[in-house]
């Protein structure tokens, strides 16, 4: 297997796997460092081959970006994780946190929802297995750019996306306890139209799923019972993830 | 990894020189943006353009691809390679995106089973564009199964189990000939 894996080095660094075997090829390179220098040095080489196909761009794109930029703040560099005296990070907890076989099924529907982008963990619905590709791997992709958005109940959600695993998690460990009868719930919004992604039996677990379509607008409701059909409330938060 | 003087397609400043510019926009420098737009669009650019096809698409792709690099800035880790291949990296794998979410709107479209792949065009015709300098040459080392492998997937945005489909290869093949293509492509551009 970790040889089979090993070899989708040249199929990764020329963006020719699914987002499924993308995801199982990352968890593998992790723990790699040979890989890690191969796809590296692949892109590298992948990337000379691109650039042997410049091309002037038109001349009015150069305003257009630069305006574009100068509206878009930068994010900050990465800091060392084991800084004494941080708060414990997503990580620390990640012993904790499970799928449950609801929510992948519920993030499933996102796959419709947003035409065809797959999660990466869609076939593995045991709430016992260990699912390393979760909440944490988002948010820990080494091209993860992340938000924090407060609720209108007096709470906090992050939210990060990852170009390269194609998901998006949120981590909603700060959104204020529900009373029994009642649950977040995740909706995909596109063109008005609202499908459910997720009910957080656990809001402590987090979510994750398949990156939305640029546009696609991800909100979160309070809903009573075990969730709704369609919202019954008006959202809590939301947030465009491919803006994040 | 060395430079070859006069088999560079894009007449900029070294790479070294890139890494620079980077580092001053992960401080925010604005004047260095707007110079490593000049150093590297068309690059970028071009590699849009020659995977979306669309030159409207392919301006759209090369913002994304800039507005990322200017937020992610502080990001990049030059010991992780050349800032240059960062950014053709993001290139390639926002281009291949675009590419695919129009290919599954298109087949919504036509109401197909979303796991049929339709393709509109032989091997042959996407081997045709001219290469340049040293990466032509070093193309010219692989073998044809390699190269057409690597350029499937690269240009046109397919996935391995595509590029076996459209080739009538299996699957582990195609696999295995992407990665040594590459590996070939690699050690022919370092002896160059």
């Amino acid at each position: 297997m970790t040889i089979d894996l090993h070899t989708l080095s040249g199929a990764y660094a020329l963006n020719a796997l699914s987002a499924d075997e993308a995801a199982e090829f990352l968890e593998h390179y992790d723990n790699c460092p040979s890989c890690q220098q191969e796809v590296r040095e692949l892109q590298d080489a992948a990337a000379k081959m691109g650039e042997s196909e410049a091309m002037q761009p038109p001349a009015h794109l150069k305003a257009r970006v630069m305006s574009a930029a100068d509206k878009q703040p930068q994010l900050p560099p990465r800091v060392a994780q084991s800084t004494p005296g941080e708060a414990p990070s997503v990580a620390e907890v990640d012993g904790r946190r499970r799928w449950s076989p609801r929510i992948l099924a519920a993030a499933a529907v996102v796959l419709i929802a947003v035409g065809g982008i797959g999660i990466a963990n869609q076939g593995n619905q045991e709430p016992d297995s260990n699912l390393a590709i979760g909440v944490t791997r988002v948010f820990e992709a080494q091209d993860a750019s992340t938000a924090t958005k407060t609720t209108r109940n007096g709470g906090k959600v992050e939210v990060a996306t990852s170009p390269s695993l194609n998901k998006m998690a949120v981590d909603t460990d700060a959104l204020p306890e529900l009373g029994d009868d009642e649950v977040y719930q995740l909706w995909a919004i596109s063109d008005d139209v609202y499908e459910s992604a997720a009910v957080l039996d656990d809001p402590k677990q987090g979510a994750a799923m398949a990156m939305p379509s640029e546009g696609v607008e991800v909100a979160i409701t309070i809903e009573p019972g075990d969730g709704s059909e369609q919202p019954t409330t008006d959202p809590i938060m939301s947030v465009v993830p491919s803006e994040v | 990894m060395p430079e070859t003087p006069g088999l560079r397609l894009v007449p900029s400043a070294g790479g070294a020189d890139i890494d620079v510019l980077l580092g001053r926009v992960a401080r925010g420098d604005n004047h260095a943006f707007d110079a490593l737009y000049d150093q590297v669009s068309s690059a970028v650019y071009g590699l849009a353009r020659r995977v979306v096809r669309d030159p409207a698409r392919a301006e759209d792709v090369t913002q994304e691809v800039f507005l990322e690099v200017w937020r992610k800035a502080a990001r990049y880790d030059i010991n992780l390679g050349r800032a240059k291949t960062w950014i053709m990296t993001i290139t390639h794998r926002r281009a291949v995106d675009a590419v695919r979410r129009s290919e599954s709107q298109k087949r919504q479209d036509l109401r197909t089973a979303p796991d049929e792949v339709v393709h509109d065009q032989p091997a042959d015709a996407v081997i045709k564009a001219e290469e340049h300098g040293a990466v032509r040459e070093c193309l010219g080392t692989l073998t044809d199964l390699q190269v057409e492998s690597v350029r499937l997937a690269y240009f046109n945005g397919y996935t391995y189990a595509e590029v076996a489909s459209l080739l009538d290869k299996p699957l582990p093949t195609i696999k295995t000939r992407m990665r040594d293509g590459l590996i070939r492509l690699r050690d022919c551009l370092e002896g160059a």
